[in-house]
């Protein structure tokens, strides 16, 4: 038969054969009061799929039940959490376009006009009032967005656009975009422009055409202008 | 005959670079209806006869 130390050991096992407990491990064991003062955080604390587990504050382990789909783990009081992401906020802007082509004298700053929307979301524009204008919705002050596409044709044309706000250039003198007209007879400009205006402001395009063959045209049925708000 | 045609036969110097910018001769027609007509008048001769600046 083996002989057994008595110095204490983590752990014994049984040896039926010898019938005697063997001690294993090294170092002394422990008595710990196994319900008020854990060595380990219980399986039991996790009772849902999904669930998490946390600290709910110094050496204390807490459950976090699982959110709902699409939830995010976010901190409140200092202390994870569920909760459902803030929508994004909803589209504001407007899209128009002209069901026939304006003519466009020479050298002359012409007002563009609009008689149809492909869509508009908060009374931005108007066919009928002022189909020239766009003007910012109450509530909507700050920067707004012009883009879209303009269309234009005549032979050998310089083709310049000047935006307006309420009734003044917003550059004076200098186009916000332009484009050379190329040798199919079509030109495109892609306006690109941001805005800072307030509620009640209103916006329109004159188009200007120099250095051409006669009457250009812009053509409103393959344009688009659209003005879109962008954020306060 | 278009406004610029008109001024132009009136003063076969000016160009079309004398028009639109600024300190140039402006054009303008507002779409509202009343046709174009001479928004600004940067020249050294008068408005040609029987047009005049502003609506």
């Amino acid at each position: 038969m083996a002989t057994i130390s008595n110095t204490p050991r983590p752990g014994y096992i049984w040896d039926a054969t010898d019938n005697v407990w063997y001690p294993i491990g090294i170092g002394a064991h422990q008595h710990t009061n196994a319900v008020d003062t854990p060595a380990v955080i219980p399986k039991s604390l996790i009772t849902t799929t999904g669930d998490i587990i946390y600290a709910s504050a110094a050496n204390t382990p807490a459950r976090l039940g699982i959110g709902s789909t699409d939830q995010v783990l976010k901190v409140s009081g200092g202390v994870p959490t569920w909760a459902t992401p803030a929508s994004g906020s909803a589209y504001v802007g407007a899209s128009v376009s002209n069901s026939v082509g304006q003519a466009i004298a020479d050298s002359t700053e012409t007002t563009l006009t609009f008689n149809t929307e492909q869509w508009d979301t908060d009374g931005i524009h108007s066919t009928v009032t002022n189909p020239e204008r766009m003007t910012v919705p109450s509530g909507k002050g700050g920067k707004w967005r012009i883009s879209g596409v303009f269309r234009g044709s005549v032979s050998g044309a310089i083709w310049e656009y000047y935006v307006f706000v309420n009734g003044s250039y917003y550059i004076t003198g200098f186009p916000q975009f332009s484009a050379t007209q190329g040798g199919r007879g079509t030109m495109l400009a892609i306006p690109n422009l941001e805005l800072n205006l307030s509620a009640g402001d209103y916006i329109y395009i004159r188009a200007y055409v120099t250095q051409s063959s006669g009457t250009g045209e812009f053509s409103g049925q393959y344009s688009r202008f659209q003005f879109s708000y962008v954020g306060a | 005959m278009d406004l610029f045609t008109q001024i132009v036969t009136a003063y076969p110097e000016l160009t079309s670079n004398d028009f639109g910018g600024l300190n140039a001769i402006l054009l303008r027609d507002d779409s509202d209806g009343q046709g174009p007509y001479i928004a600004r008048w940067e020249y050294s001769k008068p408005v040609p006869d029987g047009m005049k600046v502003g609506k």
